[in-house]
């Protein structure tokens, strides 16, 4: 079945998307939850409200140590544009609004992804932090823990929106990406679509991992 | 069934700080007595808490022209109309009743807190025990069997009383006429009108722990009025646009082979 | 006062009168009554005037302030009744004595902290109250001050206190017809602990 496919993540990556994915959606489930009162009704499966409160917060506590090794792991893929194809690519939208003849090859990771990278690593911090401050509000000044309140709903907002934007991209807007972070195996179509510099680098670099082959070198990113 | 608009007058310049109010409210509200230090003040416990949901404020004061007076002030809940605590309130514990009053249902509570640091008069104290918050709720339960709050009916000397909204605005305006000089009526001005109101003996400003121009958090309104809205629009938008992507121009799907070079879709 | 339950200029019947004048204290600041060759009113009862609760100290520099003495709101008489119920104790838990800001001023004491009120007969220990309520005498061209303590306090409860009755400060001398004793002057020193 995979004979051919190449190898786009390792398990440890795919653990950490997972618990960071899971533990956001859990946090948005929940947050929803106590942010609209006409969804309190989430926390009954929750066993109320106040279980709700404390699922949203030690889920909390998850998601910062799985934001942790996501920054730890991604930071050089995905957090640093390399101009100017990053640049390029980003003025004709990847190509994914308007048909681009030929859009600029990127790494492993394109400028949209790394935005919806630094998006989670920026607001996923600030997320992690104002959460905190608004578990123990007591023990802070009042002017400090209702500007996190604030922070904490824009964080949403952002983090929110980007999920579903995400979601699309990851599944029926681009089929075959799934597989990912599923498996870790993709074919080389997809791979040459959506990476096709990356390709060409574990190529030069051989570091390439075909299922079924032997491996030509060491694993090309460590952590 | 419909309720008039309550407001209790706090007329501080009738009260003799007897204290009648804070020990009828615990009595009522079966809130225990806890033991305190003397701290040099007869205002004890020294502050609202999760048990002492009214309390008279005791302070000295010298005028500018050096003339003493005893102030005191009983300090609780000011059943805001615009309030704070009831917008940030996650659960709906907080909310508005039938007589314009700011109700606590309190098996309702989460004890997030979240009210504690909204509210512009600092009120709602939390109590670790029961992980809950506690604050005056106008006597909601007397005000539905026609019976006076406790505070009001134990009151001998006639600082508090309670009735129709505009009859207690008349009152107060009344006797700020008859009293003159500095004293004010404190409470219809902001937060959309208080349903407690304030005789003050002394301008607002000389008060201790009482704001001058009290109003719900800027960062409230952003916050609920603005982001909470903003969420649920911009997840929406984002649903819709890939949607709209996806029968419009479709997903990227890796080329066929021999295209491979064109690029494009 | 009458039988009547009025008030007379003209008192017959009383152990003094039948016309008022105005004594000093037993126990005062003043050595010489400034309205009068009688210092003190000469009818009334001192219990017993060899035993150490009854010495006096008069015009004495050991004890130079008045204190009074009266009750707060939320206790009754010696608050041995009314101190046992949780909601009065709370917003009234423990002994204090009230002072006014120039004497605490001039003695050091800081609102809050503990001072011992000694009389010729007893001493308790207590909170200061600072406070400008208490303000200072002008008597006979010499400022004195006054002190003031609650009388709900002392012993049974609550058991971790060590409050003391303010009772071992006053003396038991009673006025002329009911006994009635005279708690609302007499005269004491404060000082740090
Ligand atoms: C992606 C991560 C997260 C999302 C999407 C999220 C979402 C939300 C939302 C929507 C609310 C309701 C806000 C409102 O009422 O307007 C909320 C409240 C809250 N969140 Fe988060 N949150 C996240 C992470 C965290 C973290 C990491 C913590 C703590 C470690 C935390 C602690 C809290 C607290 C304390 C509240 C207030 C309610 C309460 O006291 O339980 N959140 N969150
Ligand atoms: S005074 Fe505070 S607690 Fe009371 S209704 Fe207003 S905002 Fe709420
Ligand atoms: S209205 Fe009721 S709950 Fe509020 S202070 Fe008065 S007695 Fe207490
Ligand atoms: S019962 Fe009335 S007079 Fe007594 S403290 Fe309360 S408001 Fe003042």
């Amino acid at each position: 079945m995979r004979k051919g496919l190449i190898q786009a993540t390792d398990g440890f990556e795919r653990i950490v998307h997972w618990s960071l994915a899971l533990s956001c959606i859990a946090l948005c489930v929940t947050g929803l939850g106590m942010m609209y009162q006409s969804l309190n009704f989430i926390g009954d499966m929750m066993g109320g409200l106040k279980s709700l409160k404390y699922v949203h917060n030690f889920t909390g506590l998850f998601f910062g140590v799985a934001l942790y090794f996501t920054i730890r792991m991604w930071w050089k893929e995905a957090g640093i544009f390399s101009m100017p194809e990053d640049l390029e690519w980003i003025r004709c939208a990847g190509g994914y609004l308007w048909h681009v003849d030929k859009v600029p090859e990127t790494g492993k990771y394109n400028p949209g992804q790394k935005m919806f990278f630094l998006a989670v690593a920026g607001f996923g911090a600030i997320m992690f932090l104002t959460g905190l401050v608004m578990w123990f509000p007591l023990s802070f000044p009042p002017m400090i823990v209702r500007l996190m309140y604030v922070l904490h709903a824009l964080g949403f907002v952002v983090i929110f929106a980007f999920f579903f934007v995400h979601l699309y991209l990851g599944t029926i807007g681009s089929p075959g990406s799934l597989d990912a972070m599923l498996t870790g195996w993709v074919s080389r179509a997809w791979l040459k679509k959506q990476h096709p510099k990356w390709l060409k680098e574990m190529e030069e670099h051989g570091t390439l991992v075909v299922y079924g082959e032997e491996k030509t070198a060491a694993k090309g990113h460590g952590h | 069934m419909k309720r008039p608009e309550l407001v209790k007058l706090i007329d501080t310049t009738l009260c003799s700080a007897c204290r009648g109010c804070q020990v009828a409210c615990k009595q009522w509200n079966e809130m225990p007595g806890l033991r305190t230090k003397q701290i040099g003040s007869y205002q004890n416990p020294p502050d609202l808490q999760w048990n002492t949901w009214t309390l008279i404020r005791f302070q000295e004061y010298v005028n500018d022209k050096g003339a003493f007076k005893w102030l005191f002030r009983k300090d609780g809940c000011m059943h805001c109309t615009d309030a704070a605590c009831v917008k940030v309130c996650p659960s709906g514990a907080l909310h508005h009743t039938e007589f314009g009053t700011v109700g606590l249902n309190s098996s309702r509570c989460i004890g997030c807190k979240e009210c504690v640091s909204a509210c512009p008069f600092d009120i709602p104290r939390y109590s670790q025990e029961t992980d809950k918050i506690y604050k005056c709720d106008l006597c909601y339960d007397r005000l539905r069997n026609d019976a006076l709050p406790a505070c009001v009916k134990t009151c001998g000397t006639g600082a508090l009383t309670i009735g129709g909204k505009d009859a207690m605005i008349k009152k107060a305006y009344a006797r700020v006429k008859e009293l003159g000089g500095d004293t004010n009526v404190y409470g219809d001005k902001f937060v959309g009108g208080t349903h407690v109101l304030y005789v003050l003996d002394e301008k607002a400003k000389v008060y201790d722990n009482l704001p001058r121009d009290p109003s719900v958090p800027f960062s409230i309104i952003v916050w609920k009025d603005m982001l909470k809205p903003l969420a649920l629009l911009a997840a929406g938008g984002v649903l819709a646009g890939s949607f709209l992507h996806y029968i419009l121009h479709g997903p990227k799907l890796p080329d066929e082979p021999g295209k491979e070079e064109k690029g494009g879709e | 006062m009458q039988k009547d339950g009025m008030g007379a200029l003209f008192g017959p019947g009383m152990a003094e009168g039948p016309f008022p004048e105005h004594y000093e204290p037993l126990e005062g600041p003043l050595a010489k009554n400034p309205m009068s060759g009688q210092l003190i009113n000469p009818a009334i009862h001192i219990f017993d005037k060899h035993s150490d609760v009854d010495k006096i100290a008069r015009a004495s520099e050991k004890f130079p302030y008045v204190c009074t003495t009266y009750s707060c709101t939320e206790h009754w008489c010696s608050g041995a009744l009314t101190r046992w119920q949780a909601w009065l104790l709370e917003a009234m838990p423990e002994a204090y004595v009230e002072i006014g800001d120039l004497l605490a001023r001039d003695l050091g004491i800081r609102n809050g902290v503990r001072v011992k009120v000694s009389s010729i007969r007893g001493s308790v220990q207590c909170v200061a109250m600072v406070t400008k309520r208490f303000k200072p005498f002008l008597i006979e061209g010499k400022t004195i001050h006054q002190v003031g303590l609650p009388f709900n306090y002392g012993w049974l409860f609550p058991k971790d206190t060590k409050d003391d009755s303010t009772n071992l400060l006053s003396p038991s001398v009673g006025d002329a017809n009911t006994f009635c004793p005279e708690y609302k002057a007499f005269m004491v020193n404060v000082t740090k602990l």
